[in-house]
């Protein structure tokens, strides 16, 4: 699919291609536009991951490349200095505490802000003098992020984030990127997430991987509108209409499926039609073989 | 600041997080050489092959906290973060030997023995070069895989001793002849380290080509 937008790019990837043997991602061809929120997604194993790493440099791709919008001209790679990352998992070690981690990282980063660091993990109620071992998942997701905001970056970029945390320390999370975002029009976020009832908070893009392909992509909105959700008996399944969906399950002689809504006239009355979720889009995006009609 | 005198920093704070386990291990170590031996010098030789035991603690390190990836993320080059490394181990083992003819000092003073200059030396000298060996072999592959892929490398230092102790032939009489040459000749100690040096910086240079091809 090739992804083409309107806006500014923050991040421009082309022709990206990694190869694991078992695995292919790619080739990749994708826009990160500047000033917004976009959303990553895709089952597990689409190559989400994969492709974040790749951006970032973590892994090496086989092809392809990552430019960056810096000083008004495209640059290779990514400015990691104006880079804030959170993986799942915190990348420190647990002996330290949190004001440890920040004075081995900070060093390194030339806009490090202390006093929001400081005052973020205040307002996350992570103790600054607490081993880093003791913390709870949510603390060290919080963790994380503070350390990312300290960085003052321009770019974020997150790796499923919010996984692990109750509902109350995901709104507190989201709040913080609703923040950021706020705080200058340029900010750009590139989230990738399986729960994707944050992207329906916060995200104004969205990108779907599946198989290591991109399958989708455009504003929220747009691509959201441009599928439905069918249910109905399975006998109510013409064969255009079963080549026309994606993602086709039937149990116990009912079927649901999505559709592009330029198809969805092939349904009769009896097949029940229904806005697309982001939800539906993974599920069902990622069991379509072949590209997408 | 440089990016490798950055990463020394950061890798000295990781380093001071696990310093505990190190110095209980190289203390031990250090204290029952100086109840056992009648040599003082041997303190030296046992802190020195404690350090090289040591080594491999800054990737263990990594693979516990995922530093790599941290690494990955700050604005530092793969090659800053392997020689900022090599320094760091540099001055661990520095370091250790420094401790070890402090100890060997005071055991010296203790058993109102002489401390035989020359052995200390050569033993300081040949422990250092020794360790520059193993560092230089197994970094590399640290550096490629990872240690949790790598673990095997923490026995490099102990294979090394075998490898030496077999060359000394069963009677142990043909490493005395060859310290007793090398004791003779005052130049060649200094010669050891300047080897273990080049030793290293070509490993340095190998780490970097392969930790840069690493997928973290």
């Amino acid at each position: 699919m090739n992804n083409t937008i309107t806006e500014p790019a923050a991040i421009e990837i082309r022709g990206l291609r990694k190869d694991y043997g078992r695995f292919r991602l790619g080739p990749i061809d994708l826009d990160l536009p500047a000033g917004y929120v976009t959303g990553l997604v895709g089952a597990n194993g689409a190559g989400k991951t994969t492709l974040l790493k790749s951006v970032l440099g973590l892994v090496r791709p086989d092809a392809g490349s990552v430019q960056q919008a810096r000083d008004g001209r495209a640059l290779p790679g990514i400015d990691l200095a104006g880079t804030g990352v959170v993986f799942d998992q915190l990348t420190v070690i647990p002996e330290w505490t949190a004001r440890g981690a920040a004075a081995a990282i900070a060093p390194f980063c030339p806009r490090w802000d202390a006093t929001l660091f400081a005052d973020l993990l205040e307002r996350f109620r992570v103790a600054s003098d607490a081993r880093i071992g003791t913390l709870s998942r949510g603390e060290g997701t919080k963790l994380s992020l503070a350390l990312a905001l300290a960085r003052r970056p321009g770019l974020l970029i997150l790796d499923e984030p919010t996984s692990g945390l109750d509902p109350s320390a995901r709104r507190d999370v989201i709040d913080v990127f609703a923040e950021f975002m706020a705080a200058d029009e340029r900010h750009t976020i590139l989230f990738s997430t399986h729960i994707t009832s944050d992207l329906d908070r916060i995200a104004d893009h969205l990108r779907v991987l599946a198989g290591g392909q991109l399958v989708e992509a455009g504003p929220l909105a747009e691509v959201l509108e441009r599928y439905a959700m069918v249910r109905g008996p399975s006998a109510a399944l013409s064969a255009p209409a079963r080549a026309a969906v994606h993602g086709l399950r039937e149990v116990n002689g009912v079927f649901d499926a999505l559709v592009n809504v330029r198809h969805t006239a092939l349904f009769g009355p009896e097949v029940l039609i229904e806005p697309a979720g982001i939800d539906d889009l993974v599920v069902h995006l990622g069991r379509t073989e072949g590209s997408l009609r | 600041m440089s990016g490798v005198l950055r990463f020394v920093r950061l890798d000295i704070r990781v380093q001071q997080a696990t310093l505990r386990t190190t110095l209980a291990v190289a203390g031990l170590l250090a204290v029952l050489t100086w109840v056992v031996t009648p040599l003082p010098p041997m303190i030296v030789a046992i802190c020195t092959f404690a350090a090289a035991i040591v080594a491999v603690e800054p990737f263990r390190a990594d693979e516990r906290g995922r530093l790599d990836v941290l690494y990955a993320v700050l604005p530092v080059g793969r090659a800053e973060v392997v020689w900022g490394r090599y320094l760091t181990m540099l001055g661990v083992q520095v370091s250790f030997a420094a401790v070890g003819v402090l100890l060997a000092v005071a055991a010296a003073a203790a058993k109102a023995q002489p401390l035989d200059a020359g052995l200390t030396s050569l033993v300081l000298a040949a422990g250092l070069a020794i360790n520059a060996l193993v560092l230089a072999i197994q970094t590399p592959v640290l550096f490629r895989v990872g240690y949790a892929r790598a673990r095997w490398v923490a026995f490099t230092p102990i294979m090394v001793i075998m490898a030496i102790v077999a060359l000394a032939g069963p009677s142990g009489l043909n490493l005395l002849r060859v310290a007793s040459a090398l004791a003779a000749a005052a130049w060649l100690p200094a010669l050891f380290p300047l080897a273990g040096l080049v030793a290293l910086a070509l490993s340095a240079l190998a780490s970097a080509r392969l930790y840069g091809r690493r997928d973290l």
